[in-house]
């Protein structure tokens, strides 16, 4: 049986369908439309490709517009350890003169003579009538000063921004932070050092130094000269257990916000770059070194009754005991003949093997670029020269060097790499040079020696101070000069049962005065002003006094002195 | 019925471009307007910066040790701490501890030395 479907018959009708479609008209809007279609497409395809390309793949475009620009002030800033700036940049104006818009130069240069006092007239005059289209008129200028010239408004004049170095604290951190040139380029110290970190890593730089602890010894070194007319000074204070760099002061100074003012004398940094022989104090490290030998104890002495010879040479003692001296009672009288026949005793390559081990023989490594190169003899060591390196002559060293020798003998027996820098300096691994016993050893002799030998004007009770004086006499030419030219030295630590920190005090040529009974040797001229250095800085530094008298402290700082002559004296 | 709608449909195009392109340079306007915005901005923080430098310096140069020193000789007269001036808590006699309030309130110190404790009883 045959069901037609009406519905499907009609809606099927093939005539119906080709007729409308195959019309001549519908074809051509159709070719048409596919062509715009395709072209279209082909354009939003591009676009849709460049928008991925931009928006996706290559961003860098657009965040350059979004980074900031950089300002004028590049140099990155100095620190010191508490965040105190030492050194940094500020924008000032410097003014200068367009000559071919100035009509009336008289009256320009009478406007700017009665501002600038310090303009040279007869050249201001000659620049502004030239016919040059540029001249400085004065550079560096403050607000103050642009304000001033502004006011005058003057025509032709104009200002031109430029970066200037500025030190707030000016003298007091001279020879460390050094100073710039006029195109900002480090000229000395640690702008000389990290020129390329300041200036390219725009990086700022923070230094051990703590600024109130430098103006402390600053400022009590220039008294001490001041005092005792001395020449020149320097003074250390050194972290004794990290060797940073706490306080370093070398006079005479320089003001670093004025470059054009330095001269030799004053741009000169003692302490690193100034090599000397140090005298007395030298007799730490030879003590310390027969100490640790082994081969000579506390109890040993020698035979200081007479002056002691040396192939030609003749040893004698400035505080002359004329008996046999105990190895504490030698340091304590700082004699020359105890120590010459210590340093013998152990031999010339064992001095030479400790101080190489001391680091003494070599350019310390030091962030400062002044850095000087210690002398000491070429050949191989004689018995002469032993003797005398024994009590500190023939080895001239710098004082930071000193100052860091004298750091690892109290500290427990390590030396550090000396460091101007927060943190300390880990490039090299600390270095064993004496054991912990020998350290705990020199300790209590050092503190014998203030207590009870030449270093007495330097004792602060309460503090548990340790050190030894020196006075060395200089060299001129060849031989040295007996009278009145001399350094006089304090190399000293504290506290002593457990030492923090190293205080080195050098007068260069100090005269004895009445109050000192005309001595003007370490003990009676650099002691003082070390004393006065502890006794201001210890509450700085957050060291606690203590009671000397407790039982606790007076054992740990007892010593026997072992004299033949006084035996009833121990200090404890 | 077909022209018609082609020609609803060119139209709606045009209506769209037209549309676009407003957006297109209501947009553009205002990242002209942003990007002055972010330059006066920049400038500001530039302006900024450099005063922070100028007083940190200041700042600094008024905090320098020697002038501070100076200050205290004419106005407060301080002295430096001297060793007696300091003092652990360890170190105190114990006795000193023992403080009461009176009746108002007010913090009297009752005993300072051993002996005195004794002798009250």
């Amino acid at each position: 049986m045959h069901k037609t479907l009406p519905y499907f018959g009609k809606r099927l009708a093939p005539h119906y369908y080709i007729e409308t479609i195959q019309s001549p008209d519908c074809v051509q809007i159709k070719n048409r439309s596919l062509i715009s279609f395709i072209t279209f497409g082909f354009i939003f395809f591009c676009i849709v490709i460049r928008l991925i390309n931009i928006m996706l793949l290559n961003g860098q475009s657009s965040s350059d517009s979004l980074s900031l620009p950089s300002s004028l002030i590049e140099r990155g800033d100095i620190y010191d350890r508490n965040g105190e700036v030492l050194a940094t940049s500020l924008v000032t104006g410097s003014a200068y003169a367009n000559p071919q818009q100035i009509n009336d130069v008289k009256e320009t240069v009478k406007k700017l003579i009665s501002t600038f006092p310090d303009l040279n007239e007869k050249e201001l005059k000659a620049k502004l009538s030239s016919k040059k289209g540029f001249i400085w008129i004065k550079r560096y200028l403050t607000p103050k000063e642009q304000n001033k010239l502004n006011y005058l408004g003057l025509p032709g004049i104009y200002f031109q921004r430029e970066e200037r170095r500025v030190y707030p604290h000016k003298n007091l951190t001279s020879h460390i932070v050094g100073f710039t040139g006029t195109d900002n380029i480090g000229l000395s110290g640690i702008e000389k050092k990290f020129d390329a970190t300041l200036k390219k890593d725009q990086q700022d730089v923070n230094l051990s130094l703590d600024i109130r602890v430098q103006h402390v010894l600053h400022d009590e070194l220039q008294k001490g000269m001041t005092k005792f007319s001395a020449k020149a000074g320097s003074a250390i204070m050194l972290d004794a257990k990290t060797s940073e760099i706490v306080a370093m002061v070398s006079l005479p100074d320089y003001d670093p916000n004025h470059p054009d003012r330095i001269n030799k004398d004053t741009s000169f940094n003692s302490n690193t770059l100034g090599i000397y022989e140090m005298g007395s104090i030298l007799k730490i490290f030879t003590v310390a070194s027969a100490l640790d030998s082994g081969k000579i104890q506390l109890t040993n002495g020698y035979d200081a009754s007479e002056d002691f010879k040396v192939g030609r040479h003749k040893i004698t003692d400035f505080h002359k005991k004329k008996r046999w001296l105990s190895v504490p009672e030698i340091l304590m009288y700082s004699s020359n003949i105890g120590v010459a026949k210590m340093a013998l005793e152990l031999g010339g390559a064992k001095q030479k093997a400790f101080m190489e081990k001391m680091g003494l023989l070599k350019p310390m490594n030091i962030e400062i670029p002044e850095n000087g190169k210690p002398l000491s003899p070429r050949s191989s060591w004689q018995d002469i020269t032993t003797a005398t390196i024994s009590y500190g002559y023939g080895l001239a060293i710098s004082p930071l060097q000193l100052a860091n020798g004298i750091g690892a003998i109290v500290n427990g027996g390590v030396l550090n790499q000396p460091t101007i820098l927060k943190g300390g300096n880990k490039d090299l691994p600390q270095q064993r040079v004496i054991s912990s016993r020998t350290s705990d050893k020199m300790r209590k002799l050092l503190h014998l020696v203030v207590k009870k030998g030449t270093g007495k004007k330097s004792d602060v009770s309460g503090y548990v101070v340790g050190g030894k004086t020196g006075s060395a006499n200089k060299k001129e030419g060849k031989s040295y000069v007996k009278k009145g030219k001399h350094r006089a030295l304090y190399a000293g630590a504290f506290p002593m049962y457990d030492p923090k920190y190293i205080v080195l005090v050098i007068l260069d040529e100090p005269k004895g005065i009445k109050e000192t009974f005309g001595f003007s040797t370490g003990g009676w001229t650099s002691a003082p002003i070390a004393k006065e250095i502890i006794t201001k800085t210890a509450p700085i530094l957050g060291v606690l006094p203590v009671d000397e008298k407790s039982p606790k402290i007076k054992s740990a700082m007892h010593i026997n002195i072992n004299s033949r002559k006084e035996k009833t004296h121990a200090i404890g | 019925m077909n022209n018609a709608f082609l020609r609803n449909m060119s139209l709606l195009g045009i209506l769209i471009s037209c549309g676009m392109a407003f957006a297109v340079y209501q947009t553009k306007n205002q990242v002209v307007n942003i990007e002055k915005e972010l330059n006066h901005v920049n400038n500001n923080i530039i302006t900024a910066n450099e005063s922070i430098h100028t007083l940190k310096a200041e700042w600094s140069y008024l905090n320098t040790p020697s002038r501070l020193n100076k200050l205290n000789n004419k106005f407060l007269k301080l002295r430096p701490t001297a060793v007696k001036q300091i003092a652990s808590v360890k170190n105190f006699p114990t006795v000193l501890a023992s403080v009461r309030a009176n009746r108002y309130g007010k913090i009297i110190v009752a005993d300072i030395g051993k002996n005195n404790l004794r002798k009250r009883g």
